[in-house]
């Protein structure tokens, strides 16, 4: 063990080629952990005290409450109040707790920015769980204590989902909303989380959770990083430090409404064209593009 | 910790009980019994929006006396306070 998860070794029960070639963001996973991993991961979370990973949350420390009496409900949970909630019987939800150790591993295993792979923590309670929705993270869920049981779809509803939905919820963001429109839910499987499991959930994918007992998980998630965002933000960089691109619009309406003649002449859409094409077609143009892009989110 | 808890009510015609004529007086001591500091209702009578302060284990039984009186379950919202402002002047 070195300091951070050998992610080669992790996957090694079925392989790394074929877990990019088969299960990656289109098929779940299920894989043991070695004794030493296991141990490396608890040591490198430390104690699983709510009080203590509600401080360390970076983003936030949630409760979710829902049973008989109270509809789905979400709280802002600190460590003053955190235990309460768990005796209320809510989960707890510890949002992106840094764990570098553990975090970078996966991102630098994957290739992706490093702050774009975070580690959450849920503390369920017996009886507790969520219902059926889909993420839109790569997520990587290690079970800590206790047992979990998931129902996952056999593949994603939404390939390469935008955003999160909860089936049944009118929320849906217009991302998502022609996605969801022809998308159909794929037939479930039913996998028990143990303590020692690391289960791979590809993004777009139903699943629901039920925990018989306490249960602590980990869960490693990847907010992708899209080939458009690659591009999207070396572009925009690139191209506003042009004066002629951020030129105004002029003469390049459509259907004939491009404006008078002379407003036509100062239409000069084809030579930026041109320049962008040039640009695209030089390897090392386009490679300065996507550093912008990892330069920023790891500077 | 100060929560708002949400309560949606049904028309009378899906729940008769609410259309008792002692719903109102009732639904008072429930808020009363509940420790609520402060109600408010929109949408002529249909959500409530009650302003609780209470521990966290209390959350289920105070939506435990909603659901026995009004046959739903409500849910809870945290309550936003704004910043204070410390602005020096047009305030």
């Amino acid at each position: 063990m070195t300091g951070r998860l050998d992610m080669r070794r992790l996957l090694s029960p079925i392989g790394v080629e074929r877990f990019f070639a088969q299960h990656w963001q289109t098929r779940m996973a299920l894989l043991p952990l070695a004794e030493d991993d296991l141990a490396f991961v608890r040591r490198t979370i430390g104690p699983l005290d709510p009080a203590r990973l509600a401080g360390l949350a970076r983003e936030e420390a949630q409760a979710w409450l829902a049973n008989d009496f109270v509809a789905h409900s979400v709280f802002p949970v600190d460590p003053s109040n955190a235990m309460k909630f768990h005796q209320a019987g809510a989960t707890l939800y510890f949002v992106n707790v840094p764990l570098p150790a553990l975090t970078e591993s996966v991102a630098d295993f994957l290739g992706a920015p490093r702050r774009q792979v975070i580690a959450s923590l849920f503390y369920t309670p017996a009886g507790g769980g969520a219902v059926p929705h889909f993420d839109k993270n790569e997520n990587f869920t290690i079970q800590l204590t206790g047992a979990k049981r998931w129902q996952v779809g056999e593949a994603p509803m939404v390939p390469a989902a935008p955003d999160s939905y909860t089936l049944g919820s009118p929320a849906i963001t217009p991302a998502l909303a022609p996605l969801l429109a022809k998308a159909q839910r794929p037939p479930e499987q039913t996998v028990e989380l143990k303590p020692g499991t690391l289960f791979y959930v590809p993004r777009g994918t139903v699943h629901h959770t039920s925990a018989g007992e306490p249960s602590w998980s980990l869960n490693l998630s990847y907010t992708p990083t899209m080939w458009l965002d690659l591009l999207r933000v070396g572009l925009q960089e690139r191209l506003t430090a042009s004066p002629r691109w951020r030129a105004i619009v002029t003469g390049a309406g459509k259907d004939g409404a491009g404006g008078d003649p002379a407003a036509r002449n100062a239409n000069y859409l084809p030579e930026l064209l041109a320049e962008l094409r040039g640009m695209l077609d030089d390897p090392k143009e386009a490679e300065a593009l996507t550093r912008a892009f990892f330069e920023r989110l790891d500077g | 910790m100060r929560l708002i808890m949400r309560v949606a009510l049904p028309p009378a015609t899906e729940n008769p009980a609410l259309a008792a004529p002692d719903f109102s007086l009732k639904w008072q001591l429930m808020l009363k019994q509940v420790g609520a500091l402060n109600a408010d209702v929109r949408e002529q009578g249909r959500l409530h929006f009650v302003l609780l302060d209470i521990d966290p284990v209390q959350i289920t039984p105070t939506a435990e006396a909603v659901f026995r009186l009004a046959g739903v379950k409500p849910d809870f919202l945290p309550q936003i306070v704004p910043q204070p402002y410390y602005g020096v002047r047009n305030y």
